[in-house]
This record gives structure tokens, C-alpha cells and sequence, in this order.
């Protein structure tokens, strides 16, 4: 028996919620005593029976593991936990930002709207992280064609009128821009994807199409991040499938240009950057670099340049709220990889690419090296209330990866022939 | 274009159900005596396949006090199980159907 119990000892480890322990350690104690017992029917001694049943059971960590996959925690604790902390950085940033403008420059931070915001955000992020997928695969085709009809649609009857890009619905005080709805255009395309696996080169390329509508929607709604959200999605599940098609070394190829062209790009516009006239530079990333107390604040918070209100007041704070927010978007984007499943992989990488991207796009525009304005930082600019229902919703969704084991209708079965055609 | 996915352990422990409430090692004895020796399930394939099927409610579970005052897992098919057996069960006959056309061929 105790060698019974230290095997079940270590099969229950692994399963992270301790509550169900004891219930699977009885099931699993029942069905070793219950072989021990047919073992020494057929003539076996008691501990060489025991011996026989533990070994048929299987190496205990895998069996643990794949029991704890089943009985994950429904709560990610870091996630939540970090998430909350950005979200009060935020919170001590409007309270602080003021406390060190000089008095002659009024407060023109909406505190009880910022209040709605959070509380938006946060009925977005519970509603989206429940959500069963179950529901979406069994009709992917059908959602991603409406989907797709809505979000075109919608740019085909605004474009003529000239009030794109900005075009959303108004109502007092508020605005809900049309372009901030693009993720929701991005999870059918992946559902359709994802529900029609790809079996030939050319089925490859022709599955890229299926990112169209939303790269078009977003493109017309100049929603930057959305925009290069969806084109590193379309450029990820490329090289993804493409490697499966090669082997050796050229899949290994495939690999380096995939990686050694973005840092290309990445590198050539840092290397203008230095070596270009200094008129480039914008007066912000002057005056970010030589910062002096007290300056007025009141500008940087109507323009969404949070950062550099807080670094000319307090740089040593401005850099480690700068390290947190790195970390926490570089935390939300591992979380998506370590998904399972292909599916909530790529719908975990896609939301958290879109909230890494703008954080990024923001910090960029406030040093000056792109020429974009008024970048929103996601969770802490807390002066759109509609901008945290999105985040709420997007962070949501990337959860609900965690919570949902089987995102798609994947098949990843032996023995399995599936029929597909372009 | 058709799509054919089914899951074999899940369908057989669904059939299984289907007739009458059993426990994981019961489930494991009959698929390896109906299949001949086919089957050799290890517990580490079996109850994580158990669990799944429960925790997307094709079935359920409940203790039992059986001898010696040990606790026993009992699981039951439910509406959702029969379902999905029955759709599996199509899907069965479509791939063996589409199998011996070819090796006719």
C-alpha cells in the first residue's frame, strides 16, 4: 500500500487544483487495488502485483499532468494579479499627475468617467473570458461570412461620405470608434481558419485571404495596431504552416528569414534614425531626455503622453513603469504561446499583439521616432471609457484561451482522413 | 467537402455507458476483452479521457461505497452523451464505408 500511495503522491502533484485531489486520488487508488487484485488472481505475489499495476498505470508526472490539463485552476492568479497592477499604476498616475502640475493649470482629468471606463473594462474582460467556443466552431463558415460582410460592408458604405477614418457612433459624452472593433472581426477569420486545416501549398497562401476583410477594415479605420496586429498574425500562421511543407534545412531557413526580415526592418529604421538630421527628432524626445521638475503637465494628459508627463517629474518612475508595462505585455504574449492548442495560440498571440502594439505605438509617438500622435496606452489612459472596454474585452478573450481546453474544432488525430479543397 | 473527426476511445467509452453505468478499470477490462486484446488501455489515456467527456458533460459521475468501505466512481451517459455517440457513430460508418470502397478498388 505505500507503494501505492507514494505513486498516487506523485500523479497528484502535478494537479495544480487541490480541492479535486482527493477525489481523483480515490478513483485512482480503487483502480490500482482493483488490478493488484486480478494480478494475484492469476497467481501473482501481493508486491509484485502492486509492482504490475503501478507500472500499467504509466509514469506518474505524465499521468498527473494530463489529469491537472483536464482540472485546470479557472482562474489564472499571475494574470489577473499583474493585470490589476497595471491598472493601478494607472489609477496612482492620474492621482499624481496632478499633485505635481503647477496650481495655476487646471485638472481636466474626468474622474468619475474614468471610473465608468474601469468598470467597463472590467464587465468586458468577465464577459469575454466565459465565453464557450463551442458555441462559434460548430458554425464557423457562417460567422466569419457575416463577419466578414459587416466589416466590409461597413467600409463600403462610409467611404464615399469621406468620414473615414474616424467614423463611429456618437452619443453624449462618449464614442465608440469603429475601427476599436477589429478583434472582433479577427476572431472569425481565425475560427475559419482554424476550422478548415490546410493540406497543400497553395492552400497556404489562399488561407491568408481569409484575414482580408479585417486587414481592409483596419487599414480604412486607421487603426494602427489593429493593422499591424493582423498582418503579424497572417505573417506567423505563414510561417508556421509553410515549415510543416519543408524539413531539415530548409525549414530551418524558412525559420531565419522569417525572424531575420522584421529585425531587418527594424534595424534599418533605427540605423536612419541615428544617422538622420537631427530634425527628425521631435521637441517631445528633446525635451524627454532633459527633463526638468515641474513642468507643466496638463498638456501631456490631453495629448496621451502619460509617459513623459510622468518623466519630467519623476524619470526614475517614468523608467520603471516603463519596465512594467514591457513586462506585462511580454507576459500576456508567453501566456498566449503556452497554449495548448493551435487555435488559442493564435487568438491569444493576436489580442495580446494588439495591446502590445499600441502600448508600443504610444511610447514610440511620445519619443518622436514614429508620427503617430496621441497613441492610447492600454489599461492606463483611463480618459477613454470605451477604450477600457476594449482592453477589457481583448485581455477577456485572451483568458478565455486559458479557460477554454478546446478552442477550435482541431484535429489532431491518428488515423483521422480529412478532405478539404480550395 | 466533408470533414470526418471522431475520437474511437471516446466512442467506445460512450457505447459502453450507453448500456449501463460502469467504472474506469471496468471500462478498461471490457474494451480490452471485447477487442480481443486489441485495445490495451493504460490508466493514463483512460481517465483524462474520462474526465474530458465530463467536464463537457457527455457524461457523469457519482461515488459509491462498494467493499471494504472503499469509494467507487460510477459514471452515466446523459443527453449530450447520446448525441455525441450517435454522431460519432455516423461519422464511424462513413470512414469504414469510404475504407472498403478503396480496398475494393
Amino acid at each position: 500500500m505505500k507503494r501505492i500511495q507514494e505513486y498516487l503522491e506523485k500523479v497528484l502533484t502535478q494537479v495544480r487544483v487541490k480541492k479535486i485531489r482527493p477525489i481523483l486520488g480515490r478513483e485512482l487508488e480503487d483502480h490500482l487495488l482493483l488490478q493488484t487484485r486480478d494480478y494475484q488472481t492469476q497467481g501473482m505475489e501481493e508486491e509484485q502485483a502492486q509492482q504490475q499495476a503501478i507500472a500499467d498505470m504509466g509514469d506518474p508526472v505524465m499521468l498527473g499532468k494530463q489529469l491537472d490539463g483536464v482540472h485546470r485552476p479557472l482562474w489564472d492568479i499571475p494574470m489577473l494579479v499583474y493585470a490589476l497592477l497595471v491598472v493601478a499604476l494607472g489609477l496612482v498616475i492620474q492621482f499624481l499627475l496632478p499633485v505635481w502640475q503647477s496650481t495655476s493649470v487646471p485638472n481636466n482629468l474626468n474622474f468619475p468617467k474614468a471610473l465608468i471606463g474601469l468598470g467597463g473594462g472590467l464587465v468586458g474582460f468577465w464577459l469575454a473570458s466565459r465565453f464557450r467556443y463551442g458555441v462559434l466552431f460548430a458554425q464557423p463558415k457562417k460567422l466569419y461570412l457575416v463577419s466578414s460582410l459587416i466589416a466590409l460592408g461597413m467600409v463600403a458604405v462610409l467611404f464615399p461620405t469621406g468620414e473615414l477614418p474616424y467614423a463611429g457612433w456618437s452619443y453624449w459624452p462618449y464614442t465608440i470608434y469603429f475601427g476599436d472593433l477589429t478583434p472582433l472581426f479577427l476572431l472569425p477569420a481565425l475560427l475559419w481558419i482554424y476550422s478548415h486545416p490546410c493540406s497543400s501549398r497553395k492552400g497556404l497562401l489562399l488561407r491568408q485571404l481569409y484575414l482580408l476583410p479585417t486587414l481592409i477594415f483596419s487599414m480604412f479605420y486607421c487603426n494602427f495596431e489593429a493593422f499591424l496586429c493582423c498582418l503579424g498574425v497572417a505573417w506567423v500562421l505563414y510561417l508556421r504552416a509553410a515549415t510543416k511543407f519543408y524539413t531539415g534545412s530548409r525549414r530551418a531557413s524558412l525559420w531565419c528569414i522569417g525572424i531575420l526580415v522584421p529585425c531587418l526592418v527594424i534595424i534599418a529604421g533605427y540605423w536612419n534614425f541615428l544617422h538622420g538630421s537631427y530634425s527628425f527628432l521631435s521637441p517631445m524626445l528633446k525635451r524627454f531626455m532633459g527633463v526638468l521638475p515641474g513642468e507643466e503637465v496638463t498638456w501631456y494628459l490631453a495629448s496621451g503622453k502619460i509617459l513623459s508627463a510622468v518623466a519630467c517629474n519623476a524619470p526614475v518612475i517614468a523608467l520603471v513603469l516603463f519596465l512594467i508595462l514591457t513586462g506585462f505585455f511580454a507576459y500576456l504574449f508567453w501566456h498566449a504561446c503556452c497554449r495548448s492548442n493551435q487555435g488559442g495560440k493564435f487568438l491569444g498571440l493576436s489580442c495580446s499583439l494588439y495591446l502590445g502594439f499600441s502600448f508600443f505605438v504610444a511610447v514610440f509617438g511620445e519619443l518622436g521616432l514614429t508620427h503617430v500622435v496621441n497613441g492610447r496606452y492600454p489599461f492606463i489612459d483611463l480618459d477613454n471609457p470605451l477604450y477600457l472596454v476594449v482592453n477589457g474585452l481583448l485581455l477577456g478573450l485572451l483568458y478565455s484561451t486559458y479557460r477554454n481546453q478546446r478552442l477550435f474544432a482541431e484535429s489532431g488525430q491518428k488515423g483521422i482522413i480529412e478532405h478539404s479543397s480550395y | 467537402m466533408k470533414k470526418l473527426t471522431f475520437n474511437p476511445l471516446e466512442m467506445m467509452l460512450l457505447h459502453l455507458l450507453q448500456e449501463k453505468p460502469r467504472y474506469g478499470y471496468e471500462m478498461m477490462e471490457q474494451i480490452k476483452k471485447c477487442s480481443g486484446d486489441t485495445f490495451l488501455l493504460q490508466a493514463g489515456t483512460l481517465y483524462p479521457v474520462l474526465h474530458g467527456l465530463e467536464a463537457k458533460g457527455c457524461i457523469t459521475s457519482q461515488e459509491q461505497v462498494v467493499e471494504q468501505g472503499r469509494a467507487r466512481r460510477f459514471y452515466s451517459i446523459t443527453q449530450t452523451g447520446l448525441k455525441q455517440l450517435a454522431l460519432q457513430k455516423n461519422q464511424w460508418e462513413a470512414f469504414r464505408r469510404a475504407v472498403e470502397r478503396t480496398m475494393e478498388e
